[in-house]
């Protein structure tokens, strides 16, 4: 009798064991099968998105960029003119004939007869190094860059503006006039 | 063949032992799903998937819940339900560490 009870006892042990095994193995499967499961669709939602995605650090990184280069073209400008200069920056940036990045265009730099110019002169003349900054005008300048960058807030006359310079100098450009805003005279490019 | 022994044998095993031994493995087996259940999206994160961490009152009613287990383990002396929870709870730590501090 007592060796019956030893046996089935035995029995209950192997078969808990056996049952736990079986149950152990089943929830493995099953949390491997939605970890995998969920990994992959996180994965292919992540290869789905664009490649011309853009992090929220470099939107602020173009933000400062073109935060300085209106600060630093047209701090004492109009509204329009600020956006004028914030636009020519962008039509740069799409025209595919300038850098492709809103901070390349601004710091661009071309060498002339040994000579390096930049496109935007305050970077090169290092205004930036010597002179304080204004902030009201620096925060408005930012406003403008926020405005432009993000609202896609545009002057209907300066789709194609690519150039322009201050009135009170002469380049001698031969490039087509579209307007004058402010101090500063816009061109498209050559067509 | 007598075969009735044998089927008296194994109804006996089921009616005395069967259900005890089921539901104390099922037991072991919801707490081993409790502790995987924040598993997915803790490694979603660390593999740079998702930035989305589980919320905390669902972390912290599950972590609650895992606690009463663990003691309720412990005053049953349940070395195994111990155990797992125990390691459940180490290497849940273990990949909150990973993401808070890395």
């Amino acid at each position: 009798m007592e060796e019956k009870s030893i046996n089935t006892n035995q029995w209950a042990a192997w078969s808990s064991h056996l049952l736990k095994a079986l149950g152990f193995w089943l929830v493995l499967s099953m949390v491997v099968w939605i970890t995998t499961t969920k990994l992959d669709t996180l994965r292919e939602f992540k290869e789905s998105l664009p490649t011309t995605v853009t992090n929220i650090d470099h939107k602020m990184r173009e933000l400062d960029c073109l935060t300085r280069n209106i600060y630093w073209e047209a701090a004492s400008e109009p509204f329009e003119g600020k956006v004028a200069v914030a636009q020519v920056t962008l039509n740069r940036v799409a025209s595919g004939k300038f850098p492709n990045t809103v901070c390349g265009v601004v710091y661009q730099k071309n060498v002339i007869y040994e000579k390096v110019v930049c496109q935007f002169s305050w970077f090169c003349e290092g205004t930036h190094k010597v002179k304080a900054i204004h902030t009201p005008l620096y925060k408005e300048s930012e406003e403008v860059a926020k405005r432009v960058l993000f609202e896609h807030f545009r002057l209907p006359s300066l789709t194609n503006a690519l150039y322009y310079h201050a009135d009170y100098v002469n380049p001698g450009w031969k490039l087509p006039r579209i307007e004058k805003i402010g101090r500063h005279i816009f061109y498209g490019d050559r067509t | 063949m007598n075969f009735l022994p044998l089927v008296e044998a194994v109804r006996n095993f089921a009616k005395n032992y069967f259900a005890k031994i089921s539901a104390e493995t099922l037991g072991w087996l919801a707490v081993i799903l409790f502790n995987c259940a924040l598993v997915p999206t803790m490694l979603a994160i660390m593999t740079g998937l998702s930035d989305r961490t589980p919320s905390l009152d669902i972390v912290g009613f599950l972590w609650a819940g895992l606690t009463m287990l663990f003691f309720r383990a412990i005053v049953l002396r349940d070395m195994l339900n111990i155990i797992t929870i125990g390691v459940g709870f180490m290497v849940q730590a273990a990949l909150m560490a990973l993401i808070l501090f890395k």
